[in-house]
């Protein structure tokens, strides 16, 4: 049938997926350390066949048309419609907002923490809320202990954490602070290749490259800065005007399917 | 039979043409670097004038008709030349540092396993080796080859020089306390006019633009920290003087028959941290949707008309009363 109406219908699905991204990524602006996801759209094109209007009324006219050199010019390619080529997380840096609490740790700048993940491998996470589980161990809210282990004692007051990733622990009876170690900042060529795999943990991936552990604050690592945690980094303003746009766009692709359904049923009309 | 059904045909198969056109620009309104496809010269129009008055052209139209009952008046063929129309979109702020968009004419470079393709849309990333590819991992192409980078903290000048963006205190481009996205908005880049006909040479005078967040800015490096080391690498962006011989291949590549030449400085009009957006007028398509509906609509009561003819002519001749 008409070419039209199946383009249109590809313009509506894209619209339709563009809808949801913006919608995934307002439902989740309050979310600390969230990245937000972009798609990115291309155009399909297809070699010429048969049923290509394009074709079909040239080769018409070279048949009638045999002195008309300047007939025939159209594009060796005919559109089909538009795909998704890319579906990736953006990680901008998002603002960090003061929390004043001891066991939230943002990093600021760029750069993951690595954790142990259940099956032995590595994760990444952005920082966020931490927590002391029974056996001592410094782990994420969900449990995954940060690497390298680091054991907190019994009787600790309070933990610090230095911007260069020194964690000590400040005691109940002694006046120093015990030295726990060293926390790094593992950075990758390319985090948007990492896999999410949902609340705010990655994996490593071919596309992401290697982790590359480095001290906070150097080869273009960020720093760590407890007491704050980082802010989604949605813009709300701009998500709602991507909002009207995708709705606009998916309202004329709707409006092409129903042109190309008229045209159809025009067409069908030709003999009554 | 007569001609007339042929030609009722043929419009009718040009506004179907249309009409494919107009869904496809409009399904690709948000797609960054789509350039629409157009339609011009319908029958009678100025493009057949020439045409007309030529009398090989003439005498050959006659003789393709002679054997029918009535020689058309009019040209006979009019197919509707679909082109590219190669116009710069305007530009949309992003702030992402490996957006980048063209203000002048040129195209990106870029490989892919059937050869040099050619892309205005620049939203570029690192692969895991750190080459600079495209949303679907092409290899981007600069003066001296591929561009491998070690971070996207990277600020590219107005010709398409990489150079490393270092801040005070080492940490990568986005700042942390003044991180945020700046997305919405958009500028009009100069627009270089393209399309059929025109020579793409240098490109046009460009207005810096300036990207509005202080996040964007800081990302780009734009203000404070300038590297005065050499840049690491430079994009290619090259142009053609035939827009004709560029054939859109799909993912927002194009592909062409001829050598490309490369841009002087002046007119590659790169932006950092910039995307170009469609060049489809929604308006523009949705009044080139409607004529099309309407003339398919006339055309088709063109050949009821003449189905109605011929049922009469047989009845009435064939009735032996």
């Amino acid at each position: 049938m008409l070419d039209a109406f199946f383009i249109a219908a590809t313009g509506m699905e894209s619209q339709q997926l563009n809808v949801d991204t913006i919608a995934n990524n307002l439902a989740n602006v309050n979310t600390p350390a969230y990245k937000k996801v972009r798609i990115s759209f291309g155009d399909l094109m297809t070699a010429p066949h048969a049923s290509s209007v394009g074709e079909a009324a040239d080769g018409f006219a070279r048949q009638r048309g045999a002195g008309f050199p300047e007939l025939g010019g159209a594009p060796r390619y005919t559109g089909a419609g538009v795909a998704v080529l890319a579906s990736e997380k953006l990680f901008e840096t998002g603002v960090l907002s003061k929390t004043g609490s001891s066991v939230d740790l943002a990093i600021e700048g760029e750069g993951f923490l690595e954790v142990s993940a259940p099956d032995g491998g590595s994760a990444y996470v952005r920082g966020g809320t931490m927590k002391i589980d029974q056996d001592g161990l410094l782990t994420t809210l969900a449990g995954l202990a940060l690497k390298p282990g680091l054991t907190v004692p019994p009787e600790t007051l309070s933990l610090r954490i230095a911007a260069d990733g020194r964690v000590s622990a400040v005691l109940a009876d002694r006046s120093a602070a015990q030295d726990l170690g060293q926390l790094s900042v593992v950075r990758f060529l390319n985090p948007q290749g990492l896999l999410a795999t949902g609340n705010n943990v990655y994996r490593s991936s071919l596309a992401s490259g290697e982790a590359i552990g480095v001290r906070p604050g150097q080869d273009g690592a960020g720093t760590l800065a407890q007491g704050y945690l980082e802010n989604a980094n949605v813009s709300m303003v701009d998500k709602m005007l991507a909002l009207l746009i995708a709705q606009r766009a998916y309202g004329a692709s709707a409006r092409l399917v129903q042109a190309s359904d008229e045209m159809m049923g025009l067409i069908n009309s030709l003999r009554r | 039979m007569n001609d007339s059904p042929l030609f009722a045909l043929q419009a009718l198969q040009l506004d179907q043409r249309v009409l494919a056109h107009v869904s496809m620009n409009l399904a690709n309104a948000l797609t960054p670097g789509y350039k629409r496809l157009g339609t011009m010269a319908r029958m009678g129009s100025p493009v057949f004038a020439p045409l007309v008055q030529d009398p090989a052209a003439q005498s050959a139209m006659h003789a393709a008709t002679t054997a029918s009952a009535v020689a058309p008046a009019e040209p006979a063929m009019d197919t509707g030349r679909s082109y590219i129309d190669l116009r710069a979109g305007t530009l949309k702020t992003t702030g992402r540092t490996l957006d980048l968009a063209l203000a002048g004419t040129g195209f990106f470079e870029v490989r892919t396993s059937a050869g040099p393709a050619y892309t205005r849309q620049g939203n570029f990333s690192l692969d895991g080796r750190g080459r600079l590819v495209t949303a679907q991992g092409n290899a981007v192409m600069g003066t001296g080859g591929e561009i491998v980078l070690d971070s996207a903290a990277v600020r590219i000048d107005d010709s398409g020089n990489i150079f490393a963006s270092e801040s005070m205190d080492g940490s990568a481009a986005s700042a942390g306390l003044f991180g945020g996205t700046g997305e919405a908005g958009s500028l009009s880049g100069a627009s270089g006019a393209g399309g059929i006909g025109s020579s793409s040479g240098t490109g046009s005078a460009s207005t810096p633009l300036r990207p509005f967040s202080a996040s964007a800015a800081h990302a780009l490096g734009s203000q404070g920290a300038q590297s005065s080391a050499a840049p690491l690498a430079q994009l290619k962006v090259v142009g053609f003087s035939r827009p004709q011989a560029l054939s859109a291949t799909g993912s927002g590549l194009f592909s062409s028959t001829e050598e490309p030449q490369a841009m002087e400085s002046t007119g590659v009009g790169l932006r950092q941290g910039f995307l170009e957006n469609a060049n489809t007028d929604s308006l523009q398509e949705m009044l080139a949707m409607m004529a099309a509906l309407r003339h398919a609509e006339t055309m088709v009561r063109v050949l009821q008309g003449y189905d109605d003819m011929l049922g009469n002519t047989i009845r009435s001749l064939g009735n032996p009363a």
